[in-house]
């Protein structure tokens, strides 16, 4: 792994004390069951740090673990070995409860291709998300549609995400992972699915959320170039001796 | 937004694999509750007559004949018992009710049936719509709803009997109308009742049998003996007239029922097929939907929803599928009771009310319903343990515990499989109707008693009053064969087909009275085994008693 910066001026120092960095992960390492047997490791990270209000991108080929560092990030997933910490918090010293509440409230996470739940509308897949944040009722709505109204989809809330455009569900998907104001945002692939118009907007609109409200992104990418990103994180594909049998 | 939205939104979002399932599921369980239903309902009509007469004599002839043709339409009645021997057995002291029939006539289509007010009891089964009943001595005539619907008639029209050829030695007699009955949905609905007399008078009969010195005929007579002893009492004395038939009403319908059962089994085995197809259906489904919400459910996980919260949606999203097949199986089986109900009454003359109310089919709906939540639960609990990551990243199914499922649900199937199986094996067995020899200690004793025929009794009985014993027989039931309280056991099967040379049913030397404190076992086909303390009563017409005291009858098959 190898991690360029290109603006060191914009935060605090990655160890500065008085301002922990958003992300912080130390001696990772992560494995999965192959289905027929045997282990694969799908990560393996010495150490990452991201400041707050840093749009980062993952990069690397297919199968380095960018999805899985997202997750370990996000708390779907534990390590086998190392520290997770956000915003300060060790998460593999919380409790599966409070990790829930925790990325319900703290983490918004843009899912590869916008992953909707075809069942729900655009408004009510925004209103989920408040939903288990424990925002009540009578806030929902107006949250949702205030978010929808930001990204220029509120004419479609009513409508289910098999008829929405590939763009409009990846900003209905943004809008929900926005919906309880997260200092962190992490993205898979968020531009995979989009042409070249709508993969600008949406850089832009990361760039603008790290620049106005201060939140740091997290994005895997197989196109760096399309974001603009204060850091790049180089993935490699682990080393699998010793772990694949 | 709420869970409960979520979850309704899960299910409308496949409606249509939801809707079929749950269709699937109401056709499956309705038919397996109608078919309970039916069963309860036309065991309790028998049960019904069984208690109402216990006993139907006729011609000899047969005893399943004489019970179908005197108590349902399932079979037509000759006459051939003399009318002096219902006269006899009116005023008997040890006879409660004596009800003549006299069939074969018919006016305008419609059956019209020699009987006598007695006929029409209990009065809350045949509410009158108009009028009266007939009296005994009366040309006289009650039309059942159907019958005076289509003859036209009201009270005080007049009836004209039909004879049943040309060239008959009289001219056609005429009765007058004095009741009309009120809609029975039976097979009463068809009929014309009028008194014996009415039709013998009608053919000119009385004057025709006094001429030649025959008899005034009936087909049969129904009996309601005052008690058990009444009633063996009149089996003994009434046997000895070889050219007439008296057959124990709840014993034969038994017996009928057992003859049946071939047919029972194959509509169970029927049944029990469409409920496996209805439970694999419901198996595969949920299978299927558990798949292809993994999906949903990781992104539910992504967005913070707990693990309970998530087992919450996948359970009333089950429930609901659940829940409206139950309910489509209750609506179902409504439709069917009633079209069962009324086949049962117009078409076999049973006198039953199918209920999904009473009976075991409350049971059987809660069994279902238990089943299908257990089989539903297993999805709500794959999705609480979906591991949300790889189910983000994997093809549809990741994460979820498929082969769990499929291995929990074969534990739960294969069980249910055996049981059903060991059921059918048992009731197939037990259907075989089949004798066999006692063992020694049961020949012996039935034996002993048999020799004994006055005087006090063989030192080997003796020997065993107030012993504890082991005895093996065949159960022998005078009334209602499904709620069996006291019997007798004798030694020989009376549910085989009878000799009609050397038959005759078992005297009190060879029955032996089995009490017990409360009801014990329905009538079982087959040999039985009953363990308790024997008694000799000499007082109680030198009575062979086993006293149960609570213990259970085994039955053997």
């Amino acid at each position: 792994m190898s991690v360029s910066s290109h603006d060191g001026d914009r935060g605090p120092h990655p160890y500065d004390p008085v301002h922990p960095p958003m992300v912080e992960l130390q001696g990772i390492r992560r494995s999965f069951t192959r289905p027929g047997g045997g282990t694969l490791v799908a990560l393996e990270l010495a150490e990452l740090v991201i400041p707050k209000a840093r749009l980062c991108a993952l990069v690397g080929p297919n199968g380095t673990g960018k999805s899985t560092l997202l997750h370990l990030v996000s708390g779907l997933l534990r390590p086998d070995t190392g520290t997770v910490r956000v915003a300060g918090v060790s998460l593999q010293a919380l409790p599966e409860a409070t990790l829930d509440r925790f990325r319900a409230r703290s983490v918004g996470y843009l899912l590869q291709g916008g992953q909707l739940m075809d069942c729900l509308s655009a408004e009510e897949n925004v209103m989920a998300a408040l939903l288990f944040a424990g925002q009540p009722p009578s806030q929902q709505r107006r949250r949702a549609r205030e978010l929808l109204d930001e990204l220029g989809v509120a004419h479609r809330a009513r409508h289910l995400p098999a008829a929405l455009s590939g763009g409009e569900r990846q900003r209905v998907a943004l809008a929900r992972a926005l919906a309880n104001n997260p200092p962190l945002l992490l993205a898979d692939e968020p531009t995979a699915s989009l042409d070249a118009e709508g993969a600008a907007a949406l850089s832009a609109r990361l760039q603008g959320l790290v620049r106005d409200l201060g939140m740091t992104v997290m994005v895997a990418t197989h196109q760096p170039e399309r974001l603009e990103p204060d850091m790049i994180v180089q993935l490699t594909r682990p080393s699998q001796a010793g772990g694949e049998r | 937004m709420s869970v409960l939205r979520i979850a309704w939104r899960l299910v409308l979002s496949r409606g249509l694999q939801h809707g079929v399932t749950a269709l699937v599921l109401a056709l499956g369980l309705g038919l397996m509750l109608t078919t309970v239903a039916v069963g309860d309902a036309a065991r309790g009509a028998v049960s019904a007559m069984a208690v109402r007469y216990p006993l139907v004599l006729g011609p000899h002839g047969g005893a399943v004949p004489l019970v179908l043709g005197s108590l349902t339409r399932l079979q037509d009645l000759e006459a051939g018992v003399e009318v002096e021997v219902y006269d006899l057995l009116k005023i008997d002291p040890r006879v409660e009710v004596a009800v003549p029939l006299l069939a074969g006539h018919a006016v305008g289509g419609h059956a019209l049936l020699g009987t006598s007010p007695a006929w029409f009891e209990p009065r809350a089964r045949f509410p009158l719509l108009d009028g009266r009943l007939f009296t005994d001595d009366a040309l006289e005539v009650v039309l059942g709803s159907q019958a005076a619907e289509a003859l036209a008639m009201g009270v005080g029209d007049t009836v004209i009997i039909e004879h049943q050829h040309a060239g008959a030695p009289t001219e056609p007699g005429t009765l007058k109308v004095v009741g009309v009955l009120a809609t029975t949905h039976s097979d009463a609905d068809d009929t014309l009742f009028c008194p014996l007399h009415a039709i013998f008078h009608s053919h000119g009969a009385h004057e025709h049998a006094h001429a030649h010195a025959h008899a005034l005929m009936v087909s049969s007579i129904l009996l309601r003996p005052v008690d058990d002893d009444a009633l063996l009492s009149l089996q003994e004395e009434i046997q000895k007239d070889s050219s007439l038939e008296l057959a124990l009403t709840g014993q034969t319908l038994r017996r009928i029922g057992e003859q049946l059962a071939g047919g029972g089994h194959l509509l169970r085995m029927l049944v029990g097929g469409v409920v496996l197809v209805t439970f694999l259906s419901l198996l595969m489904s949920i299978y299927g939907s558990s798949l292809a919400q993994s999906r949903e459910v990781a992104v539910l996980r992504v967005l913070g929803a707990r693990r309970l919260q998530v087992l919450i949606i996948i359970s009333l999203a089950t429930l609901t599928v659940v829940l409206a097949g139950a309910g489509g199986a209750v609506l179902i089986s409504s439709v069917l009771a009633g079209l069962a109900e009324n086949v049962l009454r117009t078409e076999m003359g049973l006198d039953a009310t199918v209920s999904l109310l009473t009976g075991r089919v409350p049971a059987y709906l809660g069994i279902g319903l238990v089943v299908m939540v257990i089989t539903g639960a297993q999805p709500a609990l794959a999705a609480y343990h979906l591991q949300a990551a790889e189910a983000l990243t994997a093809p549809a199914g990741g994460g979820l515990a498929s082969r769990s499922y499929l291995r929990w649900s074969m534990r739960f199937l294969v069980p249910l499989a055996i049981f059903l199986w060991a059921e059918q094996m048992m009731a197939q067995h037990g259907a075989e109707g089949f004798s066999r020899p006692l063992d020694a200690e049961s020949s012996a004793l039935f034996e002993a008693h048999r020799t004994w025929t006055t005087g006090n009794p063989p030192d080997t009985l003796t020997a065993l009053d107030g012993a504890r014993v082991e005895l093996e027989g065949f159960m022998y039931a005078l009334g209602d064969p499904w709620e069996v309280q006291d019997f007798y056991l004798v030694a020989l099967d009376p549910s085989l087909p009878r000799c009609p040379f050397c038959y005759r049913a078992p005297t009190r030397h060879e029955r032996i009275l089995v009490r017990s404190p409360e009801t014990v076992h329905e009538v079982a086909p087959g040999l039985v085994r009953v363990e308790g303390w024997i008694r000799l009563l000499p007082d109680e017409r030198d009575q062979l008693v086993i006293d149960l005291d609570g213990l259970e009858v085994v039955v053997e098959h």
